[in-house]
Formats: structure tokens, C-alpha cells, sequence
């Protein structure tokens, strides 16, 4: 399948998930039946799949192998979340066995965010390794401070969380750990950015851009949909609601620049095995056209 | 024998066998002189069996004229376009942090040369040499692998050692 064609795909999801989104929360109770979930785990078929190329793509036993995989996982477990979610939609149980059977939805939830977890904490100790991401400025500290005040915010209005009544009280827990399970990435999205930073441009600083924008736009969404927001600010909730499903298409999307970035690297190594002397000099007229 | 026809002579006359000064004086020895008759027998059949030989091939591999000038043209331009006669360490790395800046930015290409640099020199030296040229690429490109992936890296490996490094 030609890129630019996922590319498409990608972002009609994007805008799909975020009007569908929009339509049921404002007003509130539009009903989009499943939809929602059906195109969540679209999104997360395409980036199991992304992650799977750019994977293969790192040498055995490297520590950004690691990381491609642990988020293939993420996305392993978030399929098996929405199809799941969708199921219980469309066979009803949400009417009878909403703190039973459904509630079981937090065991992929949590193992999702924790291998999520686990492959930023990689990607870091591989830029780690070439000393960057490892000194941050005042700025970085505010962004983290502010992190953290959603914490305190999401865990006052657990009461509002989906399976928060849950018959079992591993499921309650479960839930309860949400929004530090959440916050913690968001805190490596400040990490990715000071990284991203310190890149100073080029194709992978992309493919961080749109990770960052994944990972502080899910907590912005859960804020909005357990807080009083809700009910206070219908139209601030939808938005929140609205950005947090079109981001969960970020994450596809940051796999696909990086995938790009191994197609193009390709490219261009194919080109210097055919004829290396125009290459060389075609890299010496940027040179000498940058001077 | 003396006076036989010399490797150049029979050169300009198997070049050009018209009548002129040169080919005169072969023919007149070769009226004269059954050896160099019998040399230039041989050497005409071997001219004939490839002339018949190369039609053979044309044939065979149905090329045309223009074909035949369109591949020539490309083996010129190629060799045109070939490599920089020799670049300095400097100028080489320069060339290099061009070709993955934009893949990876300013500052990762920066930290992975600087990275490869640190690990491809001895202590006690502080500059690459065209000598240590090949262990930097290896090392650069081993950098930019886990960071980028393998496709990087071969790209830097490929471009790295495309480029003739010299001293000064």
C-alpha cells in the first residue's frame, strides 16, 4: 500500500474521530452507537502495524527496538480494548453487566498505558546514550508541574470514572491508577520535547512532535470527560473529548513519519550504490550553497 | 631480416591503408619479403574474424545505434560524475552531517559524529586521519542505526565510504 495513501487514511480517521466525538458530546447525548470505537481500533490496527516495520527496521537487541516493540504492545493491547468496547456496545452488556463484564476493559487499558510507559522510558535511554534528554531547563520543569496538577484534579472526580463501581475490586483499582498511568507518559512527552529540542529539526523531530501531541492531548481528554467541565463547560468538554479521540490517530501517524524516514533513508542509500560521485556532489552544492 | 616493418608501422598502415608515404614503403617491403606478407595475412584474418565475431554479438543482443550511443552517453556522464578526487576529514564530515541532518536534525547529527569521533580516536590523537576515516564511518554509522535504524545507518555506511579521503 503506497504511503501517501496511508497517509490519507490516517488523517480522514483523524477528522472523523474528532466530528463523531464532537457530535455525541455537544450537546451531550447524540448517539454515534460505536462508531467511536470501531475507528479507535482502526487507528490502533495501523499503528501495530507501523510499529511493526519501523521494529524490524532496529537492529536486534537495541534499546529503540525495545522501544517499537513495547509500543507494538500498546497497540496489541489498545485493539483488544475498543474491540471489546465495541463488542459490549453492540451486544447490550453495557445495560446489564456495566460493573461486571465491561469493567474488564481496564486490564487492557492499564497494560496498554504501562507498555506505552515502557517504550517512551527506551526511546529516552536511546537518546540518553548520546547525551541528550538529560538536561532540562526551567521550562521543562513548569510543563511537569503542570502535568501533575491534573493528577490531583482527575483522581478528586474518580467517582465520574467509567468503572469506577466496579463489582471487583481489582478492576477499582485498576481504574483508580488511571490518571497516574496516564500522567506518567505525559510527564516522558515533556522529556520527548526537550529531546526534540535538542534535535534542532529533521524527520525524527516530526515523528516526536506528533508523539508529544498523543501523549498531553489523552490527559487533556480524561480531564474533560470525568471532571466538572462536564457539566459547567459542555462546549470546552466537547472539545477536550473531540481532541482526545483525534489524537489517538497521532500515534499511527508518528510510526508513519518514522516509517517514512526508513523508506527515504533506503531511497537514498540505493541512490549512492548507483552512482555515488552525483550524490557526493549534489551534497557539495548544499554545502557550498549554504555557505 | 633487416629493414622489416616496425609494431608502428604496421599500426599506421593497418589504420590507415590508403596510399600514402608510410603504407607505400610496407607494401613495397611486403612485395619483397614473405614473412611480412605472411604477418599481415594473419593479422587480416584475425581482423575479419572480429568484425565477424562483433556482428555476431550486435546481432544477438539486437542493439541499435542509438541504443549503443544512449549507454555510452550514461557510462560517460557516470564517469563524469565520479567521486570528488579526494576530500579532507573536514570537508568529508561536513558532507556527512549534511546527509543526515535533515533525517535526524542539527543536534542528533551532532551528537552522533561527536559520539563516533570520540570512540574512533586513540587517546593520545585528537583529529581524524584518513586512516581512522573507516572505523568513524563504522562507528557513526552504528550511531545513527540506534537512533534512526538500520536503514540510516547503512545510508551513512554507503555515502561514508563513497567518499575518497585524503590528507590536508
Amino acid at each position: 500500500m503506497p504511503l501517501r495513501h496511508v497517509e490519507t487514511m490516517l488523517l480522514a480517521g483523524f477528522g472523523a474521530s474528532a466530528v463523531l466525538v464532537a457530535y455525541r458530546e455537544w450537546p451531550y447525548g447524540h448517539s454515534i452507537f460505536a462508531v467511536d470505537q470501531l475507528l479507535y481500533t482502526a487507528a490502533y490496527a495501523f499503528a501495530l502495524w507501523l510499529c511493526l516495520r519501523v521494529l524490524a527496521d532496529h537492529t536486534a537487541g537495541s534499546t529503540m527496538r525495545l522501544a517499537w516493540m513495547m509500543m507494538a504492545w500498546s497497540s496489541i493491547f489498545s485493539i483488544v480494548r475498543h474491540t471489546f468496547e465495541f463488542t459490549a456496545r453492540a451486544a447490550g452488556w453495557e445495560v446489564a453487566m456495566l460493573h461486571t463484564t465491561v469493567s474488564l476493559r481496564q486490564i487492557p487499558i492499564v497494560l496498554a498505558l504501562v507498555c506505552l510507559t515502557a517504550g517512551l522510558i527506551a526511546m529516552w535511554a536511546s537518546f540518553a546514550a548520546l547525551g541528550m534528554g538529560v538536561r532540562f531547563q526551567w521550562i521543562d520543569i513548569l510543563w511537569a508541574a503542570l502535568i501533575l496538577v491534573f493528577v490531583p484534579f482527575i483522581i478528586n472526580s474518580h467517582e465520574n470514572m467509567q468503572d469506577a463501581h466496579s463489582a471487583w475490586p481489582l478492576i477499582r483499582y485498576l481504574q483508580s491508577a488511571s490518571p497516574v498511568l496516564l500522567a506518567v507518559p505525559a510527564l516522558l512527552a515533556v522529556v520527548l520535547h526537550r529531546i526534540r529540542q535538542e534535535m534542532g529539526g529533521g524527520q525524527l523531530a516530526v515523528v516526536f512532535r506528533l508523539l508529544i501531541a498523543f501523549l498531553l492531548l489523552r490527559l487533556v481528554a480524561l480531564s474533560a470527560s470525568v471532571t466538572a467541565i462536564r457539566i459547567e463547560f459542555p462546549v470546552l468538554a466537547a472539545l477536550g473529548e473531540a481532541s482526545g479521540a483525534a489524537a489517538v490517530w497521532l500515534f499511527p501517524m508518528a510510526a508513519l513519519r518514522r516509517w517514512q524516514l526508513t523508506v527515504a533513508a533506503s531511497e537514498l542509500t540505493r541512490r549512492y550504490e548507483s552512482n555515488p560521485g552525483a550524490e557526493l556532489e549534489q551534497l557539495a552544492d548544499r554545502r557550498s550553497g549554504g555557505a | 631480416m633487416q629493414n622489416h616493418i616496425t609494431d608502428a608501422d604496421w599500426l599506421r598502415f593497418l589504420d590507415a591503408p590508403g596510399d600514402c608515404a608510410d603504407t607505400q614503403r610496407v607494401r613495397d617491403h611486403m612485395a619483397g619479403c614473405v614473412s611480412c606478407a605472411k604477418v599481415l595475412e594473419s593479422l587480416e584474418s584475425m581482423r575479419e574474424g572480429l568484425a565477424t565475431e562483433a556482428g555476431r554479438i550486435r546481432n544477438v543482443v539486437a542493439i541499435s545505434d542509438s541504443e549503443i550511443d544512449a549507454l555510452l552517453g550514461r557510462c560517460l556522464a557516470q564517469i563524469e560524475a565520479r567521486p570528488h578526487a579526494g576530500w579532507s576529514v573536514g570537508e568529508a564530515t561536513l558532507l556527512l552531517r549534511l546527509l543526515i541532518e535533515p533525517i535526524c536534525g542539527r543536534g542528533t547529527a551532532g551528537a552522533t559524529i561527536g559520539l563516533a569521533r570520540r570512540r574512533s580516536l586513540p587517546t593520545t590523537e585528537e583529529d581524524l586521519t584518513s586512516k581512522s576515516w573507516s572505523i568513524f564511518i563504522s562507528n557513526l554509522s552504528d550511531a545513527m542505526s540506534s537512533i534512526c535504524g538500520a536503514a540510516a545507518g547503512r545510508l551513512v555506511r554507503r555515502a561514508g565510504f563513497s567518499i575518497a579521503v585524503q590528507e590536508g
